[in-house]
């Protein structure tokens, strides 16, 4: 059984927000330093606390190997689907303890099925994020580093219901959600010698969109991430990160969509290998855990991710 | 016991805010040591602070020691040093002169974690211009280090 296609993209854009949160757990220390910990939540490429400004680039590849029915039962895929994105992104220290971000992603999907294969895509959905550090990640023994996130997904990718039938049958067209995203987080991390140790909350809440006439809001949906990172004293980084997602049900003209929610798990190891102080690569493995009833109503994908990044100080 | 007033003929004293965890100051201890033997000759003083709770003055003579540094490590408890003169990351460095006032602030050279050949040696030139009697060329950088486990 194949998830439906409407919820595809959105699936695909947290996965790629997630992977990217993963790979930017970047502690870069090997002790008590606040530098370049945590998720980057929301938006990727968070700027270290010694960075003034970043630009960077990151390519993914997915292969949808599975899903989740309804019902939480994990089912292997029928058909073939890869995805693949690149993404352009960059952050800007606005005040000493406040970031901004974009991010601009380029979609691709191929999908293979009853015979007939697509591929297509175009420009994803632009993020705009913003975070705000109350207090670092090592500057006290007690006190964690405490980050406010606020983020906003702009509908700029073409979504399924918008895709083009007769050139693309199976909608690999479709990038986008179709929809406005407003992402608040909190984030929370502490070092402790050369580990860092992050959890984040994300709440996401979707704008409707109209469908055939039908107007349909996608429910709102809460993430966690945990993640523990250990820096070596070359600067390079491992990190493994595991986030849950749960979306409540889809509405349609204002109706709940009974069996709709969705649940979407992910785990993510995540490397990081310094070229030099302004250069940095970063990359990852994501998968989603092949056991029924984590998921619900989601693709199982296994990807990687690499990520070049120039930052200035 | 060390105090931080300058004094006799030394003209000109350096701070530079340690944290025994820091791989970046670790990374910088070849380069401050060249600093301090060489500009310890011409008058310069030169002090290590931790300001970082759990500090202890005999685990610092042991880190001293193994580090080479030809400076002592001065514990600043209640991190009192640091928040006078904005330290927030280990490798902060400030010059001062006999009155106290500082004449530099920020990071020992331009370079983090990845050792240059082309990196701006903010605190060497702030001492050249400064015992050649100019103001430094320089007089605030930033300081690319750990931040400072102060509380």
């Amino acid at each position: 059984m194949r998830r439906p296609l409407s919820t595809s993209r959105s699936a695909f854009s947290v996965g790629s927000v997630i992977a990217f949160v993963a790979v930017s757990i970047h502690p870069t220390r090997a002790g008590a330093q606040a530098c370049c910990a945590g998720a980057a939540a929301v938006t990727p490429g968070r700027l270290a606390v010694h960075e003034d400004a970043l630009v960077g680039f990151q390519s993914r590849a997915a292969d949808i190997f599975a899903s989740f029915s309804k019902d939480a039962d994990y089912v292997p895929a029928s058909a073939a689907e890869w995805d693949f994105e690149q993404d352009l992104f960059g952050a800007l220290r606005v005040a000493r303890r406040a970031q901004v971000a974009l991010l601009a992603p380029v979609v691709q999907t191929y999908r293979r099925a009853r015979g007939i294969s697509d591929f297509g895509g175009g420009l994803g959905d632009l993020n705009l994020s913003g975070r705000y550090d109350f207090t670092l990640a090592g500057e006290s023994e007690v006190v964690p580093g405490v980050g406010a996130l606020v983020g906003v997904t702009f509908p700029t990718g073409r979504p399924t219901e918008s895709s083009d039938a007769a050139n693309h049958p199976l909608a690999a067209d479709a990038a986008g959600t179709g929809a406005y995203q407003l992402n608040l987080g909190l984030a929370l991390e502490q070092t402790v010698g050369p580990w860092l140790f992050g959890v984040t909350g994300l709440y996401s809440k979707r704008t409707p969109r109209t469908i055939g006439g039908t107007k349909v809001t996608l429910g709102a949906q809460w993430t966690v991430l945990a993640g523990a990172a250990y820096t070596f004293s070359n600067d390079a980084a491992l990190a493994l990160v595991a986030s849950y997602s749960a979306e409540g049900n889809t509405e349609a003209d204002g109706i709940e969509v009974p069996m709709s929610s969705r649940r979407i798990p992910l785990l993510t190891l995540a490397g990081l290998y310094p070229l030099n102080d302004p250069w940095r690569l970063q990359g990852g493995v994501f998968a989603t855990p092949p056991l029924s009833s984590l998921g619900r109503n989601t693709p199982a994908n296994l990807g990687l991710v690499l990520a070049l990044v120039r930052s200035w100080s | 016991m060390h105090q931080l007033e300058p004094r006799g003929a030394d003209e000109y004293t350096v701070l530079i805010f340690f944290s025994i965890d820091c791989h970046v100051l670790g990374i910088h201890d070849e380069r401050v040591r060249k600093i301090a033997t060489e500009y310890a000759e011409r008058g310069v003083r030169f002090f290590a602070v931790d300001a970082e709770v759990g500090a202890t003055a005999a685990r610092d003579r042991v880190e001293a020691a193994r580090r080479g540094y030809p400076f002592p490590i001065l514990i600043d408890g209640g991190a009192r040093i640091a928040r006078e003169f904005g330290a927030e990351f280990a490798g902060h460095v400030v010059v001062l002169d006999r009155s106290g006032k500082t004449l530099y602030r920020g990071g020992i050279d331009s370079d983090r974690a990845h050792l240059t050949d082309g990196a701006t040696p903010f605190l060497a030139d702030a001492l050249v211009d400064l015992l050649a009697g100019r103001s430094p060329r320089v007089a605030e950088s930033k300081a690319l280090g750990c931040a400072l486990r102060t509380w």
